[in-house]
């Protein structure tokens, strides 16, 4: 709670601060009625902001934010950004809705006037924007500079509100930064294209080329929205696995979390995130998927183990890096070709199964004869560390590795 | 040759020949410059055509989003090459039939963006290379790119699914629906991308085109994300099968063909399409709870004592709390809870009677029964068909639906199914 009100003050803070510097830069003309319609186009998109399950909020304004930069006055572009934030607040009015609110709201204004501001040495604001709008092609230099500027702007957007998450739950900055790079990278490129576009399409447009952005952006929406319903499908994969081996032997209910939970500190610690942190997680969670081909009460199993200890999950599509993680932890000896990130992925798993006394020792020194000893010294260091931090019981992988 | 491959062939040929005379025909109507931004186009439009997602043997790209643009700018015969062209390097790179599939895509292709563009002149849509649309203009392009893309759509989605229909033998409208209704929604959307690429374009020139290519990719994208939840939700139910398989070798196929019985009957009964496929997921997992009992009393060559049978009625619960937590699952608990029960009120579970049982569980009931009965079991051979039959209508009314019963005995009476349905591909098809 006192961290989440800390965040809000920062971001309160970094809101006024942009207030302040952008009220020292160059006046634009603007008309009202452009200012209306930017209103009500980043209204209908604050409106669609897409919900993590965690609660956090994927905001998809940013875009038409940045083609108001490119075409309007700085302090104009904060005031629609204002009010379409408070319009959108009204049918949300919940609480949570204006903390988040306020984040997306700092993290566009600070975005608007860092990049208004050094544009300004360029002489390219606010001639910029009267450039967009006086009906003339750009030059190639200067689409250039416009495409630099939406990079920019959507990448410090972003990252402000990547970090906000990050702070707000308690995890590393950086590992969650590098995480949610390697997933919204697209979104970057994406938001800065079509704010772009949005700029360019509304010059010739008008209204018209501000409603064909908005299709545009919910386009992209939707499809941000189908990544985030794989992820749990993902999950829901994962879950169901883990329900059946527990359905099988209920003394397992809550170890594959567990020792998800404190693999993924420990992947953490080694300087893991991403696919390679993901990767890690799902071997932790699903470690003994195998047993569900055994029975404990049945002496007629040696067939069975046969076919192999992961083939439940062999055919599961983006389970495929984790395979041979599981098959290098159930038959260390028997796998001849394996990967160095797959043996010490393997060994984290391992090693975090005999720490939570659920994998042999035996079981665990086979897989370590086969990593290198600096890799295992750095691993054993990880796990002593998360062990002895009260960090292992609150952590969790990256913002949107968890999704 | 066989008779379906040469209904097919004859097929492409008329297709083929329709395409390349209609496409003379509009090239000498409405002849068009060639330019170095028409030329950009078609790279662009061969590239996504070379990315495009494989889904249920079709290809499903943004193709024709960037060929409907290059007809907005430069007209129906430019839009029809281009997109025509845009299929050759794709088709190169197939891994089979190369020379009927190349036929095929070009003059479907080429088919489809005629049609879509002589339907955008026909009513008035203007050509704006070199002069992009003003604002007060828009209005009025509005109808014919309406008119564009359902035209283009309903060309592009009957031919594809002829086609596949021919080569499959499934039914043309099965195939129309299954494959094509999704896509409505990312066919408008791509309409309006096609009006917002042609309009940058025209007032940017090909720079215009460069900006396009992240929110291209991003449109694609949706199409391989769709494909990818589907193909995971798939990838879950087979792991889930291969969870119950391995528990109960005897039972093997078990599910499959319990799945293929219901959806016939559920067919028969005029269930929808999502119906139909919500009852094949719980045919294929409604012996999932089977997981946590042991293989001594699942493979017992006696009869189970009251311990035993206790333990084994347990197996719908688990199998619900199993998937509960499910998303895309969650709505088959209710059927997996009740496929014990009988009509008489003297099943396991919950003692339902009658209707209080789900439809879904009675179908399900019926068609795990008869597959019982018709298979081998460590303490009894299979029954014939016959007396199996025989068995359900004595039973019916007091186990099992009497409906449901004599539906599927007309089924089998008809010839619904083999002795022995090669069902592998059931849990593919099933979500």
């Amino acid at each position: 709670m006192k961290r989440s009100r800390s965040v809000a003050l920062v971001e309160l803070a970094l809101l006024l601060v942009s207030v302040g510097l952008a009220l020292r830069l160059p006046v634009a003309a603007f008309a009202w009625p452009d200012l209306l319609w930017f209103v009500a186009g980043l209204t209908i998109l604050k409106l669609s902001d897409v919900w993590l399950p965690r609660g956090d909020t994927v905001g998809m304004s940013s875009a038409l934010a940045l083609g108001a930069l490119l075409l309007f006055d700085v302090r104009v572009v904060l005031v629609m950004l204002l009010l379409a934030g408070m319009l959108a607040l009204v049918p949300k009015g919940r609480n949570r809705m204006w903390r988040a609110a306020l984040g997306a709201l700092a993290a566009e204004g600070v975005s608007v006037v860092v990049c208004a501001a050094l544009l300004v040495p360029l002489g390219l604001h606010p001639s910029m924007g009267l450039l967009l709008r006086s009906g003339h092609a750009l030059r190639p230099e200067q689409y250039l500079f416009v495409v630099l500027v939406g990079l920019l702007f959507a990448g410090l957007e972003f990252g402000l509100l990547q970090i906000e998450i990050a702070v707000g739950n308690g995890q590393p900055v950086r590992a969650s930064l590098l995480g949610s790079l390697s997933y919204g990278g697209w979104l970057i490129a994406a938001q800065a294209s079509v704010g772009v576009l949005a700029a360019l399409m509304y010059r010739t447009m008008g209204v018209w080329g501000l409603a064909v952005s908005v299709v545009m952006i919910l386009v992209m929406r939707q499809s941000f929205v189908l990544l985030l319903e794989i992820r749990q499908a993902y999950n829901a994969t994962i879950d169901v696995l883990i329900r059946a081996m527990e359905a099988q032997s209920p003394g397992r209910e809550g170890v594959a979390e567990r020792n998800a939970e404190l693999c993924t500190a420990v992947g953490r610690e080694t300087g893991l995130h991403g696919h390679a942190l993901e990767r890690l997680r799902y071997a932790a969670l699903l470690l003994g998927v195998g047993s569900l081909e055994t029975d404990p009460e049945c002496d007629a199993d040696a067939s069975v183990l046969a076919g192999g200890p992961a083939r439940i999950v062999e055919g599961v599509e983006f389970l495929s890096d984790v395979v041979p993680v599981l098959r290098l932890c159930d038959s260390p000896r028997e796998t001849t070709h394996a990967r160095r990130s797959d043996l010490a992925c393997s060994y984290t798993v391992m090693a975090v199964g005999v720490a939570t006394n659920t994998v042999g020792h035996e079981q665990m020194l086979l897989v370590r004869e086969r990593v290198s000893p600096r890799v295992v010294r750095e691993i054993d260091r990880a796990l002593a560390a998360v062990l002895d931090s009260d960090s292992a019981r609150t952590a969790t992988p990256g913002v949107m590795g968890a999704l | 040759m066989d008779s379906r491959d040469l209904r097919l062939r004859l097929f492409v040929g008329s297709v083929a020949v329709l395409a390349m005379s209609l496409l003379s025909v509009t090239i000498y109507l409405r002849p068009y410059t060639l330019s170095l931004t028409l030329v950009a186009l078609t790279a662009v439009a061969a590239l996504s055509e070379v990315i495009a997602v494989e889904f249920s043997s079709i290809n499903f790209s943004i193709t024709h989003a960037v060929c409907a643009a290059t007809t907005i700018l430069f007209g129906p015969a430019a839009g029809a090459l281009a997109t025509g062209l845009a299929t050759i390097p794709a088709s190169f790179m197939a891994h089979e039939r190369r020379v009927l599939r190349g036929v095929f895509n070009f003059s479907q292709f080429t088919l489809v963006a005629l049609a879509g563009g002589w339907a955008y002149v026909a009513v008035g849509g203007r050509l704006i290379a070199g002069a992009p649309l003003r604002t007060a203009e828009i209005p009025g392009v509005i109808l014919p790119l309406i008119l564009l893309t359902f035209v283009s759509f309903t060309v592009n989605s009957s031919l594809v699914a002829a086609v596949v229909s021919l080569s499959s033998g499934r039914s043309l409208l099965e195939v129309w629906k299954s494959s094509f209704t999704w896509t409505i929604p990312a066919e408008s959307a791509l309409a309006v991308l096609a009006l917002a690429l042609a309009q940058v374009v025209a007032s940017e020139g090909i720079v215009g085109l460069g900006l396009f290519v992240v929110p291209l990719i991003i449109a694609g994208q949706f199409y391989e994300r769709y494909v990818a939840l589907r193909r995971t939700y798939a990838d879950t139910v087979r792991s889930l099968v291969a969870v119950i398989e391995a528990k109960d070798s005897y039972t093997k196929g078990h599910s499959e063909r319990v799945a293929c019985y219901s959806v016939d009957i559920g067919r028969r009964l005029g269930f929808s399409d999502r119906r139909v496929e919500r009852i094949e997921l719980a045919a294929l997992l409604h012996d999932l709870g089977k997981v946590a009992i042991s293989r001594n009393i699942l493979l017992k060559k006696s009869p189970l004592d009251d311990d035993e049978y206790e333990v084994i009625k347990a197996h719908p619960d688990i199998g619900a709390h199993i998937i509960e937590s499910v998303p895309f699952l969650a709505d088959l608990v209710p059927v997996i809870l009740s496929h014990h029960e009988r009509v008489d009120g003297a099943g396991y579970g919950s003692q339902l009677t009658g209707e209080q049982i789900p439809l879904e569980a009675r179908v399900l009931s019926v068609a795990d029964a008869f597959d019982a009965m018709t298979s081998s079991r460590p303490y009894r051979a299979a029954m014939s068909r016959d007396s199996t039959v025989r068995e359900l209508r004595r039973n019916a009314g007091q186990q099992f639906d009497q409906v449901i019963v004599e539906t599927f005995a007309e089924a089998l009476a008809n010839g619904a199914f083999p002795e022995d349905p090669s069902l592998a591909e059931v849990a593919d098809e099933a979500v």
